[in-house]
């Protein structure tokens, strides 16, 4: 029954947010409602330049096949330079640039592939963002049965089939604004399902923020801090579209900073380099109603 | 609505020469009691905000300015000024000061912004706030704003908002043309505001370096060069000019140099103070020392190899003709060392006999062949022995063509007797870049009205602290390394190319290249920039293997131009899993500075590590 109250609560906010673009924080008994309980969580821990813990995280090296599908403009590294511990409880991932490897710009992108995957549940992470015109930082998850290189294992799809949910993502120059979206099968790359933040005079890169998602059957919701600012349904599909993998398969995490890419544009002289991701923790939770 | 205009004659300096100077330092307020001055925010929305008023520059063309009241950026009025042709005889520049007489309390706010647009698209030399025909203690400028036919929103932010408790620089702005012909610039909806949405980047003193000054009890220095950096609301950098005034500065030694809240440096003592300076509590960047650290001993010089006569001189030299004079009395020639102990134990040394009754100013002078280098320091030393302690010698430097107009000196005393000790003559600062100084005079007793005495003096190894002691006579090789970074412990600098990728293992850093798919040998490359002369010789050495996994393969490895027609002169290089130290030298079929040493590797598909590059000119 609680549930059910949420959803409506959800819907009814869901109708405002067209309007304000902003909810107002839940009703505290829908966050009542259900028990979250821990299973993935790494504070980052450890000394000034350690590597981050490699039981959790994989390193993509490189800048992918066109700049990951993106145009983007960054080399991908493993190097403390790009992503290390601060001695202070956090990660940081640290956009360059820097010749590297015949490209511009250096920077780290890690996954959590086959290290942690799950379906459903709340999805975590307290960040302070990089913000500069070109930078494009996000905190997302793909299907864990993605296909990376072609292969004939019915056991693995390519993107967009295999489901994507960005749980934030920013352009630099709008440093006030988060991005949350889902793709999948006919709503993918420019056409995915998104709501947007935007904080009220304050900046994404100038303070921490949670940004979270909670992953149900049927629909995920969007958070920043304790304010869910959209929920998107399998009823949002677009007309004659009907796949909706978010119920099928285990996902896993990534974060990263890429730089320039058609999302964001291209960075200019005037961008501020270098660029800083903070991580201060990610967690997951399985929500148990 | 109020309107003030006036035109007031005041000295104004073109806007090119302003953009150097922080003019005088007075602080716009002489301790009145804690202000209640009105926090207004507003400058200009449809009319003068209360008590603004415009002043043009008595230089400019002073009808320039008037309110706009059919242009207008969501309003019904704007700031309007015609700039006019820079050749225009009324002035060719618009520019004047809005000002509130006795100032606002601006502590509450971080920003000052604005809307713009102009008839073309343009550059506004300067712009910004803080100056008044008082004072400009908080002056700040943004330089080269940008403005288009549309209008859009401008930021220059106060680098410390809690100084201004009475400020009446409301807005201020010195324009001419970029391509000299008239235009019409609007500026509206001018305010003072309080964005959380500005960071601060970065800010800096003294353009960011770490300057010395000698410690000459007295002189004066006014902190200048400050500038504060902010990442705006669109995700841009944007540097303002900040008065030195915003920053909060601490000496470390206050009986060594005192500074005062406008960045005044005054020398009060002999010995090394540093100068450094908070903004908002936070460290900015560059800092002032005063005085310097004892030096070691500088090494005895060895020019009895060079090619000229140029610094270091240690007079060794037997095949060299050393133009020296000595005059007014003073007879100066090159000797055997007379006494070749303690810190002097080489061969030739300069004497020089003060003759009884020669003047104060009798000298020795050495014509150099080459100016001297100051880009490793300026400071000279020279080895003396003294039959007399504490008396003054005097180290001049001038140009020989230009003569006394371009003369520098420092006086230091000797310490000892009949011994040789180094003087240190630190010029840091004195140096005039424009100047080749080629002229070295050297004075011994130089105090004024006291004739000579028959006195004998020596002086030996004239000497730029932190050169190289051997002068090998410039020309060759000299047999060092001309890559940098060949060992590729540096990081990502000095080598390029898409086969550029630095890995470390155990400490020891190399490049790493693994090739997925073979093509053309300059598909994948390594390569540095360096100058090669044609018909030079040059020996290449390099470290390199491959894997296990590709077992051996071939590399094309060599130098050649970095430009069409890309001339090189190369080997292939037969790698193995077994690390290789390869050798070759080359005859240079080629010249230019736009060179480089490459490694081709596109042709063949596996591994390719290289490590310990080097290339030396023979």
């Amino acid at each position: 029954m609680k549930l059910k109250l949420r959803i409506a609560m959800a819907l009814l906010c869901g109708v405002l947010l067209t309007a304000f673009w902003s909810c107002e924080k839940d009703d505290e008994i829908g966050f009542e409602a259900s028990e979250l309980r821990l299973v993935f969580e790494d504070n980052f821990d450890g000394a000034e330049g350690a590597s981050i813990n490699t039981d959790n995280w994989n390193f993509e090296i490189g800048n992918g096949e066109n700049g990951w599908g993106n145009q983007e403009l960054q080399y991908y590294t493993d190097r403390p330079e790009n992503v290390s511990l601060d001695g202070e409880g956090n990660m940081v991932i640290t956009a360059r640039r820097e010749s590297f490897a015949g490209f511009e710009f250096t920077s780290a992108r890690i996954t959590t592939k086959d290290k942690f995957e799950q379906k459903y549940g709340r999805w975590e992470a307290r960040i302070k963002m990089p913000g500069g015109r070109g930078i494009w930082p996000a905190f997302w998850m793909l299907g864990a049965n993605i296909e990376t290189e072609p292969d004939n294992d019915p056991n693995t799809v390519p993107w967009p089939f295999v489901g994507e949910i960005d749980i934030t993502e920013l352009r630099g120059q709008e440093p006030s604004t988060t991005i949350g979206s889902i793709h999948g099968p006919g709503y993918s790359g420019g056409g995915a399902i998104s709501g947007e933040y935007e904080l009220e005079g304050e900046r994404f890169d100038k303070d921490f923020y949670v940004f979270a998602i909670e992953w149900h059957p049927d629909y995920i919701d969007f958070f920043i801090d304790d304010i869910r600012f959209n929920q998107i349904t399998i009823d949002d599909l677009p007309q004659g579209v009907e796949e909706w993998p978010f119920n099928e398969n285990p996902f896993f995490m990534l974060m990263n900073i890429a730089v320039g890419g058609s999302f964001v544009g291209f960075p200019v002289e005037g961008t501020p380099f270098p660029q800083q991701m903070v991580v201060d923790y990610v967690r997951v939770y399985d929500i148990v109603d | 609505m109020r309107k003030i205009f006036r035109k007031r004659t005041v000295v104004y300096l073109l806007p090119a020469v302003l953009l150097a100077l922080i003019l005088g330092c007075q602080p716009d307020d002489n301790n009145l009691p804690e202000a209640s001055f009105p926090d207004i925010a507003e400058v200009f929305l449809d009319v003068f905000s209360p008590g603004l008023q415009y002043d043009a520059f008595g230089t400019s063309n002073v009808t320039a300015f008037d309110v706009d009241n059919e242009v207008a950026f969501e309003s019904s009025a704007s700031l309007r000024f015609d700039v006019p042709n820079t050749s225009d005889p009324n002035g060719g520049f618009a520019g004047g000061v809005f000002t509130v007489e006795g100032g606002r309390n601006l502590t509450n706010y971080n920003v000052l912004t604005f809307y713009a647009r102009a008839s073309k698209g343009e550059n506004i030399d300067i712009i910004g706030f803080g100056l008044t025909f008082q004072g400009e203690t908080y002056r700040t400028d943004a330089l080269g704003l940008q403005v288009g036919t549309d209008w859009q929103q401008y930021y220059i932010p106060i680098p410390n908002g809690a100084k201004l408790e009475q400020e009446g620089g409301m807005l201020w702005l010195a324009e001419a043309a970029d391509d000299g012909s008239s235009y019409q610039l609007w500026i509206d909806e001018v305010k003072f505001d309080n964005l959380n949405t500005i960071i601060q980047e970065s800010a800096a003193i003294l353009e960011g370096q770490d300057q010395v000054i000698p410690d000459n009890v007295g002189d004066t220095f006014s902190i200048s060069g400050a500038s504060v950096t902010y990442n705006l609301p669109n995700g841009l950098l944007q540097s303002v000019s900040a008065a030195p005034a915003y920053f909060d500065y601490v000496s470390s030694n206050e009986s060594i140099a005192t500074v005062d809240e406008t960045g005044l440096v005054t020398v009060v003592g002999e010995g090394v103070a540093f100068i450094t300076a908070t903004l908002g509590g936070a460290e900015v960047e560059g800092s002032l020392q005063i005085g310097m650290e004892p030096l070691p001993p500088s090494p005895n010089v060895d020019d009895s190899n060079a090619a000229a006569v140029s610094m270091p001189v240690g007079f060794e030299s037997t095949t060299l003709t050393y133009d020296i004079e000595g005059f007014e009395g003073a007879a100066s020639s090159i000797i055997t060392n007379p006494d070749p102990t303690g810190i002097n134990p080489t061969n030739r040394v300069v004497s020089t006999t003060k003759t009884n009754g020669s003047a104060f100013f009798a000298g020795t002078l050495l014509n150099l062949e080459v100016p001297i280098d100051f880009s490793t320091s300026e400071i000279f030393t020279m080895k003396t022995w003294s039959p007399k302690a504490n008396i003054p010698v005097r180290l001049a430097l001038e140009n020989q063509a230009i003569g006394g107009d371009s003369q520098v000196f420092i006086d230091v005393n000797t310490s000892m007797t009949n011994q040789w000790e180094e003087l240190v003559f630190n010029f840091t600062g004195q140096i005039d870049g424009a100047i080749a100084y080629d002229r070295v005079i050297v004075f011994f007793e130089f105090i004024p009205d006291l004739p000579g005495d028959g006195s004998t003096y020596y002086y030996d190894d004239l000497y730029i602290a932190g050169s190289d002691p051997v002068n090998g006579g410039g020309g060759g090789g000299g047999g060092g390394n001309l890559l940098a970074n060949g060992d590729f412990e540096g990081g990502a600098t000095a080598w390029f190319g898409n086969a550029f990728n630095i890995q470390c293992d155990g400490g020891n850093c190399f490049n790493f290249a693994d090739i997925a798919v073979a093509g053309q040998p300059f598909d994948v490359n390594l390569s540095q920039i360096v100058e090669i002369v044609q018909g030079e010789s040059y020996t290449f050495t390099f470290e390199a293997a491959t894997d296990p996994g590709t077992g051996t393969r071939t590399i094309i490895a060599g130098i050649g131009l970095n430009e069409a027609p890309f001339t090189a002169d190369t080997e292939v290089v037969t790698l193995t899993e077994t690390l290789q130290t390869f050798e070759y030298t080359f005859t240079a079929s080629f010249g230019l500075a736009n060179s480089r040493v490459l490694f081709d590797m596109g042709a063949e598909t596996g591994v390719v590590v290289i490590d310990n590059v080097s290339l030396i000119q023979n």
